[in-house]
């Protein structure tokens, strides 16, 4: 078990950089996109001023410089070194930027080691706060822990983290309520429809997961939204319906929870006709097994068979798949937010790609890729812990 | 001997075959697995031919009867092969017979705004007096070329790489394989969200839209194609065309392709299907085809104001895209079948 | 004449497919008492599986389809027990253990568990006594260390000492009938014989009688009282093991004794294997099945269907010659070596 994790681990590695190597590469060398623009927003300048802000911004600096400092802007770790006796509070030059070497990233700054948080050069123009969530110091060498520094909104100035921050917590509700839908009904119509095949509810469940599954997802939002929230509202002449539109305010007509149910059901929607299929796909399957003829021939009930003895193993990919489901989810939904105007984190890059505010659209494109890759990584590591020819390996002689 | 010995293993099959699935309970309750004595008696009917031998005619002969005889896959392919007439040839005749769909006629735009369904506009107009049935057909040719563009790039981006991966093994593969691990680690729209955001309203347009769904794409073919190159690099007549000496490439071409292509065909017809509800996702985020170019993702979202009073807007566009998906994923699951591919989910 | 333990009587079963009839299991009988063995004989396809799990209710029904005959167990018909009736009986008093002990354990449950499932489905047993019972059955089918390997998983034994905790699942609730099918196929020829011994073994201490399913003669000269070999569904030669090894009376029989690589051969003769493929269940030859192989086939072969018949005592065959001293001495000569 361990030498699957370990390896399962290690090939992270490789795509974490992978993928963050094509995140920059994306934001700063996409053929038709100006990543100055992409910066400061969309304002015309003469080439010297341009020229002074490229600089300033450091993107004169070799691709693997600027790609090793983006990855730390990312991290919540930092190291710096304090060797010198000025005071820390005065800004000073590090010494990474202008040779270009890519020495490990650790700038340094005339000591001695500070006690509360500082900002420290890291190149000409380039300032990062150092040390606002503690620092624990070796010698002159100091480990800091910060928040990632994702850059700051166009619009309001506001750091993307803090923005993002706000928004993701509705992202995750809207998930969970997803996947619990999904766990409910997809399981059960697969399991239905495995165990009473060609069965008229199997046909329905089939012909229902087909359609579902070439459904433009906003679409069916906004179908919802006019069907449950206004229509309903017609007929029931405003006594019952569900509201089409989140709204936060305290004066909001409705419990909080009300608002998430369409949400969830649209979100749901093509997810659960994916995890039907494969619940009885992988049913039907068990049950050619040879294993399930054993116990047949054992003489155990149909219901035991299946429950006992076809579940258990059918279950293995079907929760893997759930599991994998929850990281696309937690990648924002974009679809499903927008359209019911839901304030979690798809929604607030779709605003902020109308509104052009750039930093926000890539610092929340490149939080959502990790939470993604991290998830996958847990669901791939919970696998070896669901399969016992994993758990434990090996065979016996 | 050879032959005996794989028509000796069609036995075998045959046996197992017969007592795995025929393991049931006659009530109600767990059923076998999927009907397979058709299998059995379907080996016998092809008579002696092993297996994986001929693959020139008799593949292609046998995959289309057997699509012919799945009704729904029919249907599907006679509704795609309507739609792309129609919008192979809508230059032709949409403006004729419903004016034109995409510029906005000044002077008629508002008289003829949101008419009800009548003979000159049969699904009605929009909000500047365009029919939309006109409308939607060049939607269509808009999906379509999408889709169609798309998959291609995809698939000859991951029949090139997944060759060089299956037939090459060692470094060639694993970094292959890396590479397909970090492309398929994007979620796919917010990858093509964050291309499309990126570039300034002027340069976006159907290009872009294509290639980076295209370029995200190719994965899952290498994959499967690598799959296949692996399996039937095993095989002993690719053994054999070594021994009579016959270069790599004439080895791929002749040997390996045919086999491998079937599930690749399946697969990439399925992923029309997905393509196309992409683009309408990133058309409607009008981040895809800008007007006035013709989208029906874009119609969505036109249409979404007035959903209250003409949801027609909203609905026809909308039921178009699933109905062009249904089409593809069962003319896909049909090519399945048909070409006896197995595939996973 | 005592009542026979099990007793199938021309048992026919069919399956109606999309593309034809498949008549997997044609007019086949036998009878097996107490403390008895019976070797069931033929190539894959030849109906031998499908007939013990005919009996067993685990043929599903549609597409099978049981035409005629009957199968009685302890006087009583399985066919036409009910389905709780008959769940009773299985794994109870008929146990049957398969070919690929791998595929045949649930990979996900522990071995221990697997074994103790019958005692506590049918003795009602609780968990605790299953499971320490389940340690005395792996003990005796000769798994060494039973207290620890109780609790490990199927992958992590090897292949004969799964088919021993099969075989220990199988004997469990003490079975008066154990069908094995094809137990040996999937294994080592070393292994084979270890499992062949135990099985022989338990049936001296069990007392219960044993079909034993298999393509290979060998297996069977040893252990069986009696061999009905079977071919394309029907029964082909039915009698006691010297019976049908010492005087055999089809030419299928013969061709399969010819095949067997025996020790005393007195000069050095080429194995002869049969000629052809065994024909399609849903196509069958017409007259003999066996006529396109057959080298001493006649024009009646290709009309008439032989009909099985005694021959000599409890000896019989289906074939239009068998018992005709003059064709069998003619033909034997040539194959006897």
């Amino acid at each position: 078990m361990f030498q699957y994790i370990a390896r399962r681990v290690l090939q992270f590695i490789p795509v974490f950089f992978g993928v963050t190597l094509i995140l920059f590469l994306i934001a700063n060398y996409l053929p038709g996109a100006d990543p100055v623009q992409l910066k400061i927003g969309e304002k015309s300048l003469d080439p010297a001023r341009k020229a002074q802000i490229v600089h300033q911004l450091g993107l004169d600096r070799p691709w693997y410089t600027q790609y090793i400092d983006y990855l730390g802007s990312l991290s919540i770790v930092h190291a710096t070194y304090y060797d010198g006796s000025t005071p820390t509070t005065t800004t000073v030059d590090g010494s990474l930027a202008t040779d270009g070497s890519v020495a490990f990233v650790i700038p340094s700054v005339p000591g001695p080691v500070p006690n509360g948080p500082v900002f420290v050069h890291v190149s000409d123009s380039q300032t990062v706060t150092r040390g606002a969530w503690g620092r624990f110091a070796i010698g002159s060498l100091a480990i800091e822990f910060d928040k990632p520094d994702l850059g700051t909104s166009l619009a309001t100035g506001r750091p993307v983290i803090d923005i993002l921050g706000q928004a993701y917590p509705y992202t995750v509700e809207l998930a969970l309520a997803a996947i619990l839908l999904e766990i409910f009904f997809g399981i059960g119509a697969g399991i239905v429809s495995a165990v009473k095949q060609y069965s008229f509810w199997d046909i329905l469940v089939t012909l229902t997961s087909s359609v579902l599954v070439s459904l433009p997802v906003f679409w069916l939002g906004i179908m919802l939204q006019q069907v449950f929230g206004i229509w309903l509202k017609h007929i029931t002449g405003g006594a019952f319906y569900l509201p089409p539109l989140f709204d936060g305010s305290p004066d909001a007509k409705f419990p909080h929870f009300a608002y998430l149910i369409l949400p969830a059901i649209t979100l749901a929607s093509v997810s659960t006709a994916y995890a039907a299929r494969i619940m009885r796909s992988q049913l039907l399957e068990v049950n050619g097994a040879d294993y399930i003829r054993t116990a047949r021939a054992k003489g155990l009930s149909s219901t035991a068979v299946l429950w006992k003895h076809a579940m258990k193993n059918a279950m293995i990919p079907v929760v893997t798949f759930i599991g994998l489901d929850f990281g696309a989810m937690l990648a924002g939904a974009i679809l499903t937010e927008t359209v019911f105007n839901w304030p979690g984190i798809g929604w607030t890059i779709y605003k902020a790609i109308v509104g052009k505010d750039f930093p926000i659209v890539f610092g929340g494109v490149t939080v959502v890729l990790l939470v993604v890759m991290v998830v996958n990584l847990f669901v791939d590591v919970s696998y070896a812990f669901l399969d016992p020819r994993i758990r434990y390996g090996g065979t016996g002689e | 001997m050879t032959m005996a010995e794989h028509h000796k293993h069609d036995r075998h099959d045959e046996q197992s075959l017969v007592e795995q699935h025929a393991v049931r309970d006659s009530r109600a309750g767990l059923p076998a697995g999927p009907p397979i004595i058709e299998e059995l008696a379907h080996m016998h009917n092809d008579g002696v031919v092993a297996r994986d031998e001929t693959v020139g005619r008799t593949l292609w002969g046998d995959a289309w009867r057997r699509l012919r005889r799945n009704k729904l896959a029919l249907i599907a392919l006679i509704w795609l092969v309507v739609m792309v007439t129609a919008a192979i040839t809508a230059d032709l005749w949409v403006s004729k017979l419903f004016g034109d769909p995409a510029t906005i006629n000044s002077a008629t735009a508002m008289s003829n705004r949101l008419l009800d369904p009548s003979l000159a506009h049969p699904l009605g107009t929009d909000t500047m007096g365009r029919d939309m049935l006109g409308r939607l057909i060049y939607g269509a040719r808009a999906s379509l070329t999408v889709g169609l563009s798309a998959v291609v790039i995809s698939v000859a981006i991951g029949l090139l790489l997944g060759a060089l991966s299956g037939f090459y093994s060692g470094i060639t593969d694993s970094l292959i394989m890396r590479m397909t691990d970090i492309f398929l680690a994007f979620p796919y729209i917010l990858f093509c969200i964050l291309i499309l955001a990126m570039l300034p309203t002027s340069a976006r347009g159907i290009g872009p839209v294509i290639l980076s769904i295209g370029l995200l794409g190719w994965p899952s073919f290498a994959r499967l194609f690598r799959g296949s190159v692996l399996s039937v690099k095993e095989n002993d007549y690719v053994d054999a065309g070594r021994a009579i000496g016959a270069s790599d490439s004439r080895l791929m071409f002749r040997h390996i392709m045919p086999n491998a292509i079937a599930p690749v065909i399946v697969y990439a017809t399925m992923s029309i299907g997905g393509a196309i509800l992409t683009e309408a996702a990133l058309s409607f985020l009008g981040l895809g085809i800008q007007p006035p170019e013709i989208s029906w993702g874009r119609m969505i979202t036109d249409g979404q104001r007035l959903m209250d009073t003409n949801p027609g807007l909203v609905f026809w566009p909308g039921l178009m895209i699933i109905l062009t998906v249904v089409s593809f994923t069962l003319l896909g699951d049909g090519l399945r079948d048909a070409l006896d591919v197995k595939m996973k989910d | 004449m005592a009542d026979h333990l099990l007793e199938v009587d021309d048992l026919t079963m069919y399956f109606h497919t999309r593309d034809g009839v498949v008549k997997a299991v044609d007019g086949v009988s036998y009878t097996l008492d107490k403390g008895e063995t019976l070797g069931v004989v033929g190539e894959s396809g030849s109906g031998k599986s499908v007939t013990a799990l005919t009996m067993m209710g685990l043929i599903q029904m549609p597409p099978g389809k049981v035409e005629r005959g009957d199968a009685k167990f302890k006087g009583r018909s399985l066919i036409n027990m009910k389905e709780e009736e008959i769940r009773k009986i299985r794994g109870n008093e008929i146990a049957m253990i398969f070919q690929d002990p791998m595929t045949s354990l649930n990979p996900v449950y522990r071995v221990g568990m697997q074994v103790a499932e019958p005692l506590m489905i049918h003795k009602g047993m609780s968990k605790r006594d299953a499971n320490k019972q389940a340690v005395e059955l792996l003990r005796l089918v000769g798994i060494p260390n039973p207290e620890a390997r109780v609790k490990d998983y199927p992958h992590q034994f090897s292949g004969g000492m799964r088919q021993r905790a099969m075989i220990a699942m199988a004997l469990a609730c003490d079975p008066d009938v154990l069908i094995a099918d094809e137990p040996t196929t999937a294994l080592d020829v070393t292994i084979q014989a270890q499992i062949t011994e135990l099985m022989q073994e338990l049936q001296k201490r069990t007392g219960s009688a044993i079909i034993m399913i298999t393509h290979d003669l060998g297996v069977v000269a040893d252990m069986a009282d009696r061999i009905l070999v079977m071919y394309a569904g029907r029964m082909v030669e039915y009698g006691t093991t010297d019976e049908v090894f010492y005087s055999p009376l089809h030419p299928y029989t013969w061709g399969l004794m010819d095949s067997i690589p025996t020790q005393n051969l007195v000069e050095k003769t080429a194995l002869r294997p049969i000629d052809g493929q065994p024909p399609s269940l849903v196509n069958l030859p017409s007259g003999c099945s066996f006529h396109p192989r057959c080298p001493y086939a006649q024009a009646k072969c290709v009309t008439d269907v032989p009909a099985y018949h005694l021959v000599d005592g409890t000896h019989g065959a289906a074939c239009h010659f068998a018992g005709d001293p003059g064709f069998v001495r003619g033909c034997s000569l040539e194959v006897m070596v």
